[in-house]
């Protein structure tokens, strides 16, 4: 029965039509507030009964509309119950409509049935706004009205609290669940129930929806859940819809890692080999490693112009203010006046290419303002010792490319002050083997680069 | 977006009512009107956003990639993947278990027989951060660095002939049409010195059977041209009509180029074409490579030390000691991917005596080139790769005795190695059975290569897409896993 579908689909225009008619009663009712004119109560009489019909249409629209299965949950279920009061509550004041109107045919002074009528508009009204609410809550997702409103007004049980690890914790529950609570689970709980799928609980994930199960343990590709988030926006099919908030690139990466490993809701977190993207959305490893944002404002015109004498000014990766500044292009001119013009970028400096250029110990102060720095390349420029010690409060360096240079091992108390280096690289430098040898026996967790790194015989 | 209307959305209201206007006076006003309108289109873009993707979709292990391509497929049986026990099988026939009704070139598949022909080199064993690494008595300054290196055996691919496993190796497909792996780093991270192509082309020949290499390899398909391959050629200019003809002075050639864009500026308004823009890009990459290439190519700056971990031949431009050099210049000056090709490893027949002399022109240049890195601290974010485009298979082609063999070409498995960039040092990864045959575990298909050295770049193999006649293609296609236990 297509016909029938088709008819239900119109809910959401026909519903429309009472909620029109049952506020321009209001606005007439208040226009004709004095008075009892039969000409005007019968003219409201008919107001009502329009009322009604389109009422009755909605309801049968919308009857229809869950039959087919569109939809389904708690909020569906109040919703309807609602929406059916609305339509008794409307027949109800047309009765009402219909003896005040004979009333006012008949006799006049003052018309109780009018104030009846008028009290249970009110009371209409009010069921049908909340009717109307529920049925946005569905179409629209839970919190669409309170997104943007003022704080007093959002629920604050929404917000989930990070999950405490503790020894027997879940992956799923560790990692897994944040996700689909924090990008499923407003349309598909057992409120909303989007698509008949619930997934407010390892349960309701297993029963899956009306388009079959939600996943298949162990296959990425069948499993429906990674084929809808891996859809272009522009599908209506793609999950969750265009206009919500999306996952991040790690957080779909876990999903899959979850599904591929047999989509487990019993492994231990102490048991299983996580990889990268899971441990990324781990509450307590967030802590572990953060990166220092740089403080302040990233100048872009300072940017411009240096880009404009053909320096390489990137950032080290999407959505990161940290900079990789090569002078790759202009190696063979450019010197300490120029490598000055990079003091207003100081803090965003992450990783410094200076090899081959002119530059000396007079560009120091400059690089030593780099709070930020994490790796400097200084091969073959012409720096000594004195030059190098003014680095040795640029505390978060690791890679320090020193080879080619004049320093010798004089420079061994400032390496050692560079708390987090990991890597430095002496070769042809002044320095000695021995000097090398101390330097790794002192921090064996540096790798140290120098002349006997490599010689390799077979056997 | 569909290019008609991409074409559309190009045309200004302006230009739409200057070309509908009838008459001449209407047609110059119109023509004023879109050259103001041109003043007002290039800056006010982000300085800090570089090719496509704008930033590495995360922060780059290896910043370049040098490729050392072996032309030809070398064999992986005399060189890397040692079987001892093949001694004993020699001359015996190749299981039928073993081979498994795989498909062979034509050049074999007339044989009668199969015969096993174990290689005829001796292997020595160099300590790496393992238990050690195999390496023929062929390539002992290569063996050398065996501390750097990750040798993979497991490698694999579908094609089995020359053209197709080259193309695939390099564009992710066996036909030729979609952009070689550099024209994608190209065009997702941008250039990283604005005085050199992003992305250069070495040949170097070989000694043995050179099969055909074409500039299909390093085409850009259809990405915008300025990201196809630059090939560097091997005698005279290393870049052909760079230097200006007599009489023309840079200051000339500064006025000609100016007239020209112009030219082409107003030829792109009416015709929208982005090749045009691309053909500017190009000419202004030329003058600016006037200066830039013969620093690069100038090899007098180089220190004697340096010149002879390259061996004898680093002078001889075209060889491949030469290319080796070159391809670490242009590393240090932002190069983002240098394509060596080493042409002359497919040895059907005669295989010991040609790749004696092959190994012997390849061993000490691409040691040299990473002891060169090494020492420079260049290795830790440069990325080296060296392999062909299949390997070779255990039994004779042609003839076999006791000191003579060929091989054939061999898809299912072959070794490659990457330093360097990103990957874990001083490594074996995979396995192969005692014929080298198949695959026993470890196998890495050229996709996953392709997913690993872009994951190493920063690049997110399965967002840098391009859409072409319809789809969103990647260099990956729908492939592709990272080879997470070789990265460091």
């Amino acid at each position: 029965m297509d016909l029938v579908s088709f008819f239900g689909r119109l809910h959401p225009v026909v519903l429309h039509l009472p909620i029109g008619a049952l506020f321009t009663i209001a606005v007439a009712e208040l226009w004709l507030l004095r008075s009892s004119e039969h000409r005007e109560q019968r003219l409201l009489l008919l107001l009502y009964l329009f009322a009604f019909v389109t009422a009755l249409l909605s309801i049968a629209t919308g009857l229809i509309l869950h039959e087919e299965d569109v939809y389904g949950g708690s909020t569906l279920d109040l919703h309807e119950k609602l929406g059916i009061a609305t339509g008794v509550a409307t027949l109800l004041i047309c009765g009402l409509a219909y003896l005040a109107a004979r009333w006012a045919q008949r006799r006049t002074g003052s018309n109780h049935w009018v104030t009846a009528r008028r009290s249970g508009l009110v009371l209409t009204l009010g069921l049908i706004t909340v009717t109307g609410h529920y049925g946005g809550e569905m179409t629209h997702g839970k919190g669409f009205l309170t997104e943007f409103g003022p704080a007093f007004l959002q629920n604050k049980e929404e917000e989930s609290a990070p999950v405490e690890i503790e020894v027997d914790t879940t992956v799923f529950e560790a990692a897994i669940y944040p996700i689909i609570q924090n990008y499923c689970v407003y349309c598909h709980d057992d409120e909303t129930t989007k698509g008949k799928l619930r997934m407010d609980s390892p349960e309701a994930m297993l029963i899956g929806g009306r388009s079959g199960p939600l996943f298949i343990a162990g296959e990425i590709e069948n499993s429906l859940m990674l084929q809808r988030i891996h859809l272009p926006m522009d599908d209506e099919e793609h999950m969750p819809p265009a206009e919500k908030r999306q996952p991040s690139e790690e957080e779909i990466a876990a999903l899959a890692w979850w599904i591929e490993g047999g989509a487990s809701f019993e492994m231990k977190l102490s048991d299983a080999q996580l990889p990268e993207s899971i441990q990324a959305l781990l509450p307590s490893s967030a802590e572990d490693e953060q990166v220092l944002m740089p403080e302040g404002e990233l100048n872009l015109q300072v940017v411009q112009d240096l880009r404009e004498q053909l320096l390489t000014i990137q950032r080290i990766q999407q959505g990161d203010d940290r900079l990789w500044i090569s002078f790759n292009a202009v190696a063979t001119t450019a010197g300490d006046d120029f490598l000055r013009q990079l003091r207003p970028l100081g803090n965003f400096v992450a990783w410094l290419d200076l090899s081959r250029t002119q530059i000396t110990d007079a560009s120091m102060p400059v690089i030593a303002t780099m709070q930020n720095l994490e790796e400097l390349n200084l091969n073959a420029c012409r720096i000594n010792d004195a030059g190098l010690e003014q680095l040795s409060g640029l505390s978060q360096l690791k890679r320090l490319n020193l080879a080619g240079t004049q320093v010798s091992e004089a420079s061994l108390p400032v390496l050692l002050q560079l708390q987090s280096l990991e890597t430095v690289h002496l070769f042809q430098t002044q320095w000695s083997p021995e000097g090398a040898g101390l330097l790794r026996k002192i921090r064996p967790d540096m790798v140290v680069n120098f002349e006997d790194t490599h010689q390799n015989e077979g056997e | 977006m569909d290019p008609i209307e991409e074409y559309c959305r190009n045309i200004t209201r302006r230009e739409f009512f200057s070309k509908m206007a009838v008459g001449a006076g209407a047609m110059a006003f119109g023509d004023l009107l879109t050259r103001e309108g041109l003043a007002a289109t290039p800056a006010d873009a982000n300085p800090l956003k570089y090719g496509q993707m704008g930033a590495p979709h995360l922060a780059p292990k290896a910043k370049r990639v040098i490729y050392l391509f072996q032309n030809g497929g070398p064999s992986q049986l005399d060189m890397f993947d040692y079987k001892p026990g093949l001694k004993d099988k020699f001359n015996l026939d190749l299981p039928d278990s073993v081979r498994q009704g795989q498909r062979v070139t034509g050049m074999t598949s007339g044989q009668s027989r199969f015969p096993v022909a174990p290689s005829i080199f001796e292997f020595k064993k160099y300590p790496n951060n393992q238990d050690g690494l195999w390496v023929s008595e062929l390539y002992p300054h290569t063996a050398s660095m065996a501390h750097e290196l990750c040798v993979m055996y497991g490698m694999n691919t579908d094609a089995i002939n020359h053209v197709p496993g080259i193309t695939f190796l390099q564009t992710g497909h066996q036909q030729s049409g979609r952009p070689a792996m550099g024209s994608w780093m190209s065009y997702g991270l941008g250039s990283a010195n604005d005085n050199l192509p992003s992305y250069v082309v070495m040949i170097s020949q070989g000694y043995g059977n050179m099969q055909a290499i074409s500039s299909n390899l390093w085409s850009s398909g259809f990405l915008p041209s300025e990201h196809q391959g630059i090939n560097f050629r091997g005698a005279g200019d290393p870049v052909l009509y760079l230097s200006d003809p007599k009489g023309v002075n840079r200051h000339d050639r500064r006025r000609m180029l100016d007239a020209v864009a112009d030219l082409n500026q107003e030829e792109y308004h009416k015709a929208k074409d982005d090749e045009i823009m691309a053909r500017i890009a190009q000419y202004e990459m030329a003058y600016r490579m006037q200066v830039s290439v013969p620093e690069l190519t100038d090899l007098s700056d180089e220190d004697d030390e340096t010149l002879a971990l390259y061996g004898p031949n680093v002078h001889t431009p075209g060889s491949y000691a030469y290319n080796c050099i070159m391809a670490r210049r242009m590393a240090e000056r932002g190069v983002r991917f240098v394509q060596l090709y080493n042409r002359g490893w497919d040895q059907h027949g005669n295989l010991p005596n040609e790749i004696r002399k092959q190994c012997e022109a390849s061993d000490q240049p691409q040691a040299g080139l990473l002891k060169d890195l090494k020492r420079r601290g260049m290795l830790d974010d440069t990325l080296v790769v060296w392999g062909g485009e299949f390997g070779r298979g255990v039994y004779s082609q042609g003839k076999l005795t006791e000191d003579n063999y060929g091989r054939d070409h061999h898809p299912k498995c072959f070794t490659m190695w990457m330093a360097g960039g990103g990957v874990k040092p001083g490594i074996t990864y995979g396995q192969t059975d005692e014929y080298s045959y198949n695959i026993l575990d470890g196998g890495i298909h050229v996709h996953d290569l392709h997913a690993t050295m872009f994951n190493l770049l920063g690049i997110n193999h399965e967002k840098l897409t391009y859409r072409y006649q319809g789809r969103d293609f990647r260099l990956t296609d729908v492939h592709g896993k990272i080879v997470k236990d070789i990265l460091a």
